[in-house]
């Protein structure tokens, strides 16, 4: 009986409503200190070591590490913001590639996904495949300087909440 | 206080043995291939002087670097020294486009192990470039020599 009724609930939820939900496949991180992050071994190991990981390629061009991860474990970007600190040096910026299940990304719209809650205050439609590319906007995130423009472009929809993850649409 | 001389004794004895184990570093061989697949340690160039460089591609710093290489490597082509340069790049082409494309022609040597390379680490590369020259019987006299320095330090060694 009460097996049924959980079901029942579950359906009701599942097909009552449309969940907002993306993921993340992989990353794009700009790491800024007084060296050449690219050519520190630190750096590479403390990002290997996340266990959402899979690879991590320096990729000269962007002067970033192009990032892969596991898609059977959650991506948790306040880990990676950590693993660059712990090395020595400062996310300057971090974007994610993502899917998401809907077809637009309207400003305000969140998702919360292993334990986090990930907000969009940029809109777009996401190109096809329903894959997007953001760029994470938070203190400890970006170069000051970006934050800076950043706030002149988003003002009251910026917030300084630890508990959200706030993120901006990129080409 | 008959304990802290004690101490202040066992400090000096360490540190002297660290002073000299550093004196006396002696190279740490390997193996490594070419381009061609031919594999290449450092002891059989044993009684010339030996400029290892640790670069990658995708290293800036490292490119730039090059060209230094690259610009001295004439005055030292006949000479009783080898060029000896390891590449931590994963991916074969990215090194054989940028060997090319910065003209290195001297032995070049990867280890597609990258930043997991066993050589690195016995060399205690935490980051690149990272320059060392090692004399004519197998020993590192200097570390991350750059410019001018690096020049002077091969020209010492060749007296």
């Amino acid at each position: 009986m009460h097996k049924s009724y959980l079901v029942l609930l579950l359906l009701l939820l599942m097909g009552g409503q449309q969940y907002s939900f993306a993921q993340f496949s992989g990353g794009k991180l700009q790491a800024t200190g007084l060296t050449c992050a690219l050519c520190n071994k630190a750096i590479h190991q403390s990002l290997e070591q996340l266990a959402f990981v899979e690879k991590v390629e320096a990729d000269i061009k962007s002067s970033s590490f192009s990032l892969t991860f596991r898609n059977d474990h959650v991506v948790n970007p306040a880990q990676l913001k950590a693993a660059i600190e712990d090395a020595g040096f400062f996310v300057g910026e971090l974007q994610l590639t993502g899917t998401w299940n809907q077809d637009e990304v309207e400003r305000g719209v969140s998702f919360i996904w292993g334990g986090h809650t990930y907000q969009f205050i940029s809109s777009k439609t996401p190109s096809v495949a329903k894959s997007f590319n953001c760029m994470v906007a938070g203190k400890g995130y970006l170069t000051d300087k970006s934050f800076k423009k950043l706030k002149n472009d988003y003002g009251a929809y910026l917030k300084l909440e630890n508990n959200i993850i706030q993120l901006i649409l990129v080409k | 206080m008959r304990y802290s001389l004690l101490m202040l004794l066992c400090i000096s004895f360490n540190l002297s043995l660290v002073a000299q184990a550093f004196r006396q570093e002696s190279a740490s061989d390997f193996k490594l291939p070419t381009q061609k697949g031919d594999s290449i340690s450092l002891s059989q160039f044993r009684g010339k002087v030996v400029l290892l460089d640790f670069w990658a591609s995708w290293c800036g710093p490292c490119r730039i670097a090059n060209k230094h290489l690259v610009k001295i490597y004439p005055n030292y082509k006949n000479k009783n020294i080898v060029f000896l340069s390891i590449s931590l790049d994963e991916k074969q082409t990215d090194w054989i486009s940028a060997v090319k494309k910065d003209k290195l022609n001297w032995t070049q040597l990867i280890d597609t192990k990258a930043w997991n390379s066993s050589v690195a680490a016995a060399w205690d590369v935490n980051s690149i470039p990272a320059t060392f020259l090692i004399d004519q019987e197998g020993n590192v006299v200097a570390r991350n020599l750059m410019g001018a320095a690096l020049e002077s330090g091969i020209d010492k060694l060749l007296k």
